[in-house]
């Protein structure tokens, strides 16, 4: 409306040549897209919102179980077009805050959101003031139609999304090398479409199994950086409305000299420490997914993955894991010395997720996976003893969100999810120790105390909002929509829900309830 | 507990599946095609058809259409069904909607979004002057797709501009009639699905599904916004002029123009000497060569020197002098400029 109003000011106020004017104005309008989620809520029991996910799992199910401010602004614009050739300049700045008051600020400063020694729901909500995070996630240059005569093939570079898969309902992107990066994409070559990549990623020290102290020191650099190469070959036609797409991408850390060597610095005091080699790892991960369109009024989705090392660390995001992840856990042996956790040896995952229509009133999405993770038993370098040889962690997840339209622009949501994140053989280290028990208050529990995860056990949480939605359409895709809803979870004692601090620890239940509105455009 | 809703909802999931698997090929449209949304939106072409063969033909000539005042207050929807006007064009017989144009309404954008759902109806836009006489035809492919987003839902959006301050014929205009053709309702619209715009808000891979197809319908619902002249008057001329351009077509001319009794009071003389389409209407004797080059020479200065308003005068005083190339002049020079 705003551009509408300047483009005829401007029409107006250059009297003559106002053609060029007009058309010069809409020439320098940017493609806007964007997405946000903001809301209010609040806990049965008294206090802020409290979002529901099991210890264990990576992701929840995420209708009225959100509970912070994110936002993206997309602007991109094509600057150059020739022949079926263009550049396409494309930038996305994220952001994102606890809801907690009207002036939220980015600390800068990493004392808040970006601290290291907290992290997560904690980080944002430490100071209610300076409680957001501002982060530039995308800023690239597409060369499109690169390759003459193939509209589709593009040549990029630079911070990017690339070609990221998600399920919605869960937030769960379980193939998504982002980052900075350089590649060809789309690239028709023989029945379907090569893509090729390089994308970065970086870790800290910590977990390459040094600490944070790295960060005084000069001498060797701290971070280590990681590297995927992505080759994928998408778009096989297999049935009707039915393709595949087939993907094998290679982690690495590239280490300095130095982080591959055994060297030495002086401390404060004046006394020569010797620095130990970093801990890194490789991987591979292979994904296949078939995507089935005209699927009853939506689509199915069916992926099997497989990786190895450090591919097979992180469970949302293949990108962070080149290198030692897990080996950030710290437990104590037997002994009373620091143990590590070994880097993980393999991870496989089946995933079916789509959405279906089912009559013209009810629309669905519907999720299920299970996924399985173990540990290697190497012994890590720097001497440090590990723990938790061979352990594994096995994650079933279920959901279904259906959504029956009263009307073209209201209708009622209901989703109910299910994880049950099983444990064994000390994959999350040592808990608690006997001793510490017994330090207890008489008649506290102790199992509210100890962990599901580390006493080997299954954590498991079910999760079941009702949601009244007003939508910009009858489609589950459509928005933006805005929400009233209720959530109620439950859980089982010792997998405390990832919002700390609401519920009380002893409590295996609970319920929210608030206001969000989603958007993307 | 929960391992027993673990099997619910294993079951549940099943039984749905299940039931879907059961309909009919309908059920393989999504929902952005086959929603009740827009409820007069037509849930299948083929009803549509129907209600367009039951319609019975309203009238013989344009001037007998009932002429609803345009409402420029508010944006308003407009439905196309059993209720509405039938015609015979040219082009085959059509469910219509007719406006006339409010007297004060001096410069407008007409802003029509053909809403698309299972269906879609594709519009064709005439405009007629005060004897009823066709003066320019918006085509359907003027109508472009555009996909929903931000509170809007999927479309095909055309614009119509007015301007009655540039006097002679776009002075004269003061009907509108809203309707489609037989070819358009052999067509399509391929839409884009709503799963793929959330994949290019969220930076996600193309989904890799088909997109929904609208079916054109002879039914269905459009909506009208009438806003501010978003144009400059020289492009509001270039449209007009190609508009113009076989714009008669539309409406069979013979039977129309001697049984219909025109409401105004025109002399039938003048709407016989202003049947050629091309032509500018207004002239009434042709101008001498050497003045209409003249203009010409004139015109074509002020557009390379930038003085469009000073170019944009000269046009109308040659057609009122009777130029018949001071237009097309004036359009291409600002075309080569």
């Amino acid at each position: 409306m705003k551009l509408r109003v300047l483009t005829t000011a401007l029409a107006a106020s250059l009297a003559s040549g106002v053609v060029l004017a007009a058309d010069a104005a809409k020439n320098y309008i940017p493609d806007f897209h964007g997405y946000l989620r903001s809301g209010i809520g609040a806990t049965g029991g008294g206090g802020d919102q409290s979002c529901f996910q099991s210890n264990g799992a990576d992701t929840k199910y995420r209708l009225g179980n959100e509970c912070e401010t994110y936002m993206e602004i997309v602007l991109g614009k094509s600057l150059w077009e020739q022949n079926g050739q263009s550049f396409y300049v494309d930038t996305r700045l994220a952001y994102k805050s606890a809801q907690q008051n009207d002036w939220s600020e980015d600390p800068g400063d990493g004392s808040g959101s970006n601290s290291d020694a907290i992290s997560g729901d904690r980080a944002m909500t430490a100071h209610p003031y300076r409680d957001s995070v501002v982060s530039v996630r995308e800023a690239n240059a597409q060369f499109r139609g690169v390759i003459s005569g193939q509209e589709k093939s593009n040549l990029w570079a630079g911070k990017r999304f690339y070609q990221r898969h998600d399920i919605h309902m869960a937030d769960f992107y379980y193939w998504d090398l982002s980052g900075p990066g350089v590649g060809l994409e789309y690239w028709t070559l023989g029945p379907g479409d090569l893509s090729l990549a390089w994308v970065r990623n970086t870790d800290g020290p910590w977990v390459n199994g040094q600490g944070t102290e790295f960060y005084n020191d000069d001498i060797v650099r701290p971070n280590v950086i990681n590297n995927v190469l992505s080759t994928r070959y998408a778009n096989l036609t297999t049935n009707k409305d039915g393709s595949l797409e087939l993907g094998v991408e290679y982690g690495t850390a590239d280490l300095t000299n130095d982080q591959d060597s055994v060297t030495a610095r002086v401390l404060a005091s004046g006394e020569i420490e010797r620095l130990e080699p970093f801990e890194y790892n490789n991987g591979w991960l292979f994904t296949a997914e078939h995507t089935q369109g005209n699927w009853f009024g939506g689509f199915n989705k069916f992926i099997a993955q497989y990786a190895t090392g450090s591919m097979a660390a992180t469970g949302n995001n293949n990108t962070h894991s080149s290198s030692n992840a897990g080996a950030d856990f710290y437990g104590l042996d037997s002994a009373g010395d620091p143990t590590v956790l070994p880097a993980l040896d393999y991870m496989w995952r089946v995933i079916d997720h789509g959405t279906i229509a089912l009559g013209s009133r009810v629309e669905m999405m519907y999720a299920v996976w299970y996924e399985s993770k173990t540990r290697n038993s190497a012994t890590l370098n720097s001497g440090l003893a590990a723990t938790g040889s061979g352990g594994e962690k096995n994650w079933f997840s279920i959901g279904i969100r259906p959504q029956y339209n009263w009307t073209d622009t209201m209708n009622t949501a209901l989703e109910v999810g299910y994880d049950d994140v099983a444990f064994s053989n000390n994959y999350a280290g040592y808990g608690l120790s006997a001793a510490d028990l017994a330090d207890l208050p008489v008649g506290f529990d102790a199992n509210a105390l100890r962990s599901c995860a580390t006493r080997d056990d299954h954590c498991v949480l079910t999760k079941v909002t009702l949601a009244q939605q007003w939508q910009a359409g009858p489609s589950i895709w459509a928005r933006p929509v805005i929400r009233l809803f209720v959530t109620y979870a439950d859980w089982n004692q010792g997998n405390v829900p990832q919002t700390p601090g609401i519920i009380s620890a002893q409590d295996t239940s609970g319920v929210t309830f608030g206001a969000q509105v989603e958007a993307w455009w | 507990m929960p391992r027993s809703l673990t099997v619910v909802l294993v079951l549940s999931l099943a039984t749905l599946a299940g039931c879907a698997g059961m309909g009919k090929n309908s059920w393989f449209a999504p929902m952005e095609s086959r929603s009740p949304m827009y409820t007069a939106v037509s849930p299948s072409a083929a009803a549509s058809q129907d209600i367009l063969n039951a319609a019975a033909v309203c009238c013989d000539a344009l001037s007998d259409l009932r002429f609803a005042p345009l409402d420029t207050t508010t944006t308003r929807f407009y439905e196309i069904n059993a209720a509405s006007q039938a015609f015979v064009f040219s082009t085959g017989k059509s469910l219509l909607q007719a406006f006339s144009i409010p007297d004060d309404l001096e410069r407008a954008t007409l802003t029509i979004d053909a809403v698309a759902g299972a269906t879609v109806f594709v519009p064709t836009v005439l405009i007629l002057d005060r004897d009823f006489k066709v003066t320019r035809a918006i085509e359907s492919s003027s109508f472009k797709y555009t996909p929903a987003g931000f509170m809007e839902p999927q479309r095909l959006r055309g614009r119509v501009f007015l301007d009655r301050r540039q006097g002679s014929e776009l002075a004269n205009e003061k009907y509108l009639v809203i309707f489609t053709t037989d070819k358009d309702l052999r067509g399509s619209t391929r839409m884009i699905s709503e799963a793929r715009l959330y994949a290019r808000a969220r930076g996600l891979a193309d989904p890799g599904l088909p997109d929904p197809v609208a079916r054109h319908a002879a039914t269905g619902v459009f909506r009208m916004d009438v806003g501010e002249l978003e144009t400059a008057a020289p492009a509001v001329s270039r449209d007009y002029v190609k508009q113009q351009r076989g714009a008669t077509r539309y409406v069979a001319p013979a039977p129309a123009a001697t049984t219909a009794t025109p409401k105004a009071a025109t002399p039938p003389a003048t709407r016989k000497a202003t049947a050629k389409p091309t032509a500018p209407t207004k002239g009434p004797q042709p101008m001498l060569q050497e003045t209409q080059r003249m203009y010409d020479g004139m015109i074509e200065e002020s557009v390379s020197a930038g003085d469009m308003d000073r170019a944009w005068r000269l046009v109308q005083e040659a057609e009122r002098a009777g130029s018949t190339s001071a237009r097309t002049t004036f359009v291409t020079a600002v075309k080569n400029k």
